[in-house]
């Protein structure tokens, strides 16, 4: 099937199903409420990098807090904490890391790998010359933007923003524990950046069953595509019930139904409810966020070892069978919430189960890398980061899947250095490996290759030395979200510890600056970029210039071969190159294109 | 577009692989509505399972407008489906006359569900009065926007055809359309069934 040799009829109607859109010469359709998938692809990367200042920030406060408790905040802390003379108050501190966690991740991780990337790649990887549904992908842009909006909002409303913790449990996230309107525009915001998110998966899922180009079969896309594709189906079937919990949430904060509140409350619904609708939704979440970084691992790793990438087809099936089992493990969230032990234990089983396909793609990524020609690229440099931190963070989860070690580690900082590792570190650098990677493509300028490693070097230095203090702490008995941690005697001599934790989390902030640097010099200023700077086979390397055409491709790509061709002696035999682009007609080589030629 | 309808083969093979797509990315959009009823289902569910008798003593949910607006909804399912099969055949006047009936269909169904509202809420079931109130109130509501949702795509169609437009241009909206309003009258029988009759 595969191999299928492409008829003439094919190819024709290929050709016929896709207008190339004449480029819009107004400025309002042009920049503003543009109908092109890369364009759309580069408001999400700005709106995601903005907010990823924003959750940054954040971070930098709350280290402050665990640093120096209640003591002033240096610099900005007259200004945003003028009643306390610059220190956070505890109220402050609830928002701080409440906020700092949800914008994190619907509000700059979403956007800059599903958002960004998930645009820009998913038509110039299959061929196609636009979204299937080009409205559509606009629609869900400008409803994200608003959801970015309401958070803003919610920022300036009396009691300040949401303060519930990221995972919004009532009965905090109630009119009783969070009385301000902020956390109404929050949860409003997480419903609306939904809609946009299930617009942008009907979107990605629908382009990549019609608009592959002829002979881009499932087993010829390039894994990035893979790992966004399957990430947007668990987008589509589990940011619904997010969405449900959140109405649900605000009919009980302002129509006066009680669905989730029980006991003192008077109430005669169930909190437990809303956490089971929340990891329903939330387990799911976590491997939305790292399915689009495995796709990039796995064509990186190759792409920059110059090898084929080992057992491609196993990689695939492993992230299709880590997505499904994604769905039938929430309950290990839910532990310690008075679960039957039986329903824990198939639940601690199923959890551990994920471990094997994870461990494919580890192997596949490290056998793909064994005797390559690595080269040692931004790119790359984050690619393996992002596996170091990964792998990290797998193995400390282990802990966590196991009901017996999860009833000690449940609520410490072990679990938020573990999910940091997994979730933020490996999706904040797999994000930025693809940045680097793909930057030539969007603004046809070269990143600057030192700036990059120096802020490769700090990111990674950064992350393991912040979230592995993080894991050391929980592993003492440091429960997370604590205001003042050293109030209790048990904590105090982690004091140091989480002192040179912040020094680390202070030293990754800064080092972003050579990111900034870096972005805003490039774009301007960079070496210009020629049409494939990475010498890589993929349709947007060699079919299009350096940034695209507005349609993508003049002519709509036949697809040869896979994405991983490197190396291949006959190709290096014929052409000279260790590379062959997807669509490249070899000399002599047979595909039933000859017939067309000769017309 | 042209504005004359042209019998190019090649158009006309386009607009059916078109329609496809078309009809992919509406089920999908419908899996995520899918979910979001299920979660909601969930909820109910769970709800109704912790309580000691359900529904509570001396408080029962009405029967008969639920049960007139099933057979409300069902019709409309029905119309709508007559009127894509006229709209496909070419006979336009027809497929106007089953759209208008589904249209009157949909706004009945919403005014019924109008009236059990008012209903509910003489016999004191409020919101804030318990959790059957609070599941009732928000399962239909949210479904009744659905259904406004759809009313107001079939009311752009009637207008298009009123204004003399080429209907049959918009075979595959009226077709996505339908898809949504088969699905959105399948979530009213499952609350009928799980929340009115059991």
């Amino acid at each position: 099937m595969s191999d299928r040799v492409m008829t003439k009829a094919d190819i024709e109607a290929a050709e016929h199903l896709q207008h190339a859109h004449v480029e819009p010469k107004d400025f309002i359709s042009r920049y503003i409420f543009s109908i092109d998938h890369k364009y759309i692809g580069k408001q999400f990367l700005w709106a995601g990098l903005l907010f990823l200042l924003f959750g940054g920030l954040l971070a930098m406060l709350i280290r402050w807090q665990w640093a120096f408790p209640a003591q002033p905040v240096p610099v900005v802390g007259k200004s945003l904490f003028p009643q306390s003379g610059g220190a956070i108050t505890p109220p402050a501190y609830n928002t701080l890391f409440t906020m700092h966690g949800l914008i994190m991740v619907f509000f700059a991780i979403t956007p800059l790998m599903i958002g960004a990337f998930g645009n820009y790649t998913i038509p110039l990887l299959i061929g196609a010359r636009d979204m299937a549904f080009p409205k559509l992908n606009m629609y869900s842009f400008w409803t994200f933007a608003l959801s970015q909006c309401l958070v803003i909002a919610s920022f300036f409303v009396e009691l300040g923003s949401a303060a519930a913790g990221w995972t919004t449990y009532p009965p905090l996230s109630t009119n009783v524990g969070t009385p301000g309107n902020g956390q109404s525009l929050v949860v409003l915001a997480l419903f609306v950046t939904g809609v946009a998110s299930i617009m942008g998966a009907v979107n990605y899922i629908t382009t990549v069953i019609r608009f592959r180009a002829p002979g881009m079969t499932w087993f010829r896309m390039p894994a990035t595509v893979w790992g966004l594709w399957l990430t947007s189906i668990l987008n589509l079937l589990f940011v619904p019930v997010l969405g449900s919990a959140g109405i649900l949430l605000l009919f009980d904060r302002h129509f006066g139904t009680q669905f989730f509140v029980t006991g003192a409350a008077g109430g005669i619904g169930d909190p437990i409810l809303f956490q089971h609708l929340f990891w329903i939704f939330g387990h799911p979440e976590v491997y939305i966020l790292i399915l689009p970084v495995w796709g990039f691992l796995i064509d990186f790793m190759s792409f920059f070892a110059r090898k084929p990438a080992y057992w491609y087809k196993g990689s695939v099936y492993a992230m299709i069978a880590v997505s499904v089992l994604s769905a039938v493990v929430y309950g290990h969230h839910m532990f310690v919430s008075g679960m039957s032990p039986l329903l824990g234990q198939a639940f601690m089983l199923l959890t551990l189960v994920i471990s094997v396909p994870a461990e494919i793609l580890f192997l596949n990524w490290l056998h793909t890398m064994w005797k390559g020609s690595i080269r040692l690229t931004v790119p790359m440099l984050f690619a393996l980061g992002t596996v170091f931190v990964f792998g990290l963070g797998g193995l400390t989860g282990i802990y966590l899947g196991t009901i017996s070690t999860d009833l000690y580690l449940h609520d410490t900082m072990w679990v938020v250095g573990h999910f940091h590792l997994t979730m933020a570190s490996a999706a904040f650098l797999g994000s930025f490996g693809a940045l680097y990677f793909w930057f030539p493509k969007m603004y046809g300028r070269m990143t600057n290759e030192t700036l990059g490693k120096v802020h490769f070097w700090f990111s990674v230095i950064g992350v393991t030395a912040v979230f592995c203090g993080q894991l050391l702490a929980g592993y003492n008995g440091q429960q997370r979200r604590l205001y003042d941690p050293f109030q209790y005697t048990y904590i105090q001599h982690l004091r140091d510890l989480n002192k040179y934790t912040s020094y680390f989390a202070f030293a990754l902030g800064l080092g972003q600056l050579s990111f900034v640097v870096n972005f805003f010099y490039s774009i301007f200023a960079g070496k210009k970029a020629d049409k494939n700077p990475w010498d890589v086979g993929t349709l947007e390397w060699t079919e299009c210039e350096s940034p695209p055409v507005y349609h993508n491709f003049d002519k709509v790509p036949i697809v040869l071969r896979g994405p991983h061709e490197y190396n291949n002696p006959d190709v290096l035999a014929k052409t000279g190159r260790d590379w062959v682009g997807q669509s490249e007609q070899l000399p002599g080589e047979e595909h039933g294109l000859d017939a067309i030629a000769a017309e | 577009m042209s504005k004359v309808v042209q019998l190019d083969p090649r158009a006309i093979a386009r607009a059916r692989v078109q329609e496809t797509t078309g009809a992919i990315g509406m089920m999908m959009a419908l899996a995520a509505w899918g979910m979001m009823f299920a979660a909601l289902f969930f909820v109910y569910l769970g709800l109704r399972a912790q309580a000691k008798s359900w529904p509570p003593p001396g408080l029962s949910l009405p029967l008969a407008l639920p049960l007139v607006n099933t057979v409300v909804m069902v019709a409309s399912s029905l119309t709508l489906k007559r009127a894509l099969e006229r709209l496909r055949s070419g006979e336009r006047v027809w497929a106007v006359r089953w759209m208008t009936g589904t249209f009157a269909l949909g706004i009945a169904f919403v005014g019924l569900q109008c009236l059990l509202w008012i209903q509910l809420w003489s016999e004191g079931i409020r919101l804030n009065t318990g959790i059957v109130g609070a599941v009732t109130y928000a399962l239909t509501t949210l479904h009744a926007f659905h259904v406004v949702g759809g009313i107001a795509v079939l009311g752009y169609l009637l207008a298009v055809a009123m204004r003399g437009g080429q209907l049959h241009r918009r075979t595959s909206t009226l077709r996505y359309c339908g898809m949504y309003w088969h699905f959105v009258d399948a979530v009213w029988l499952l609350m009928f069934v799980g929340m009115f009759l059991l």
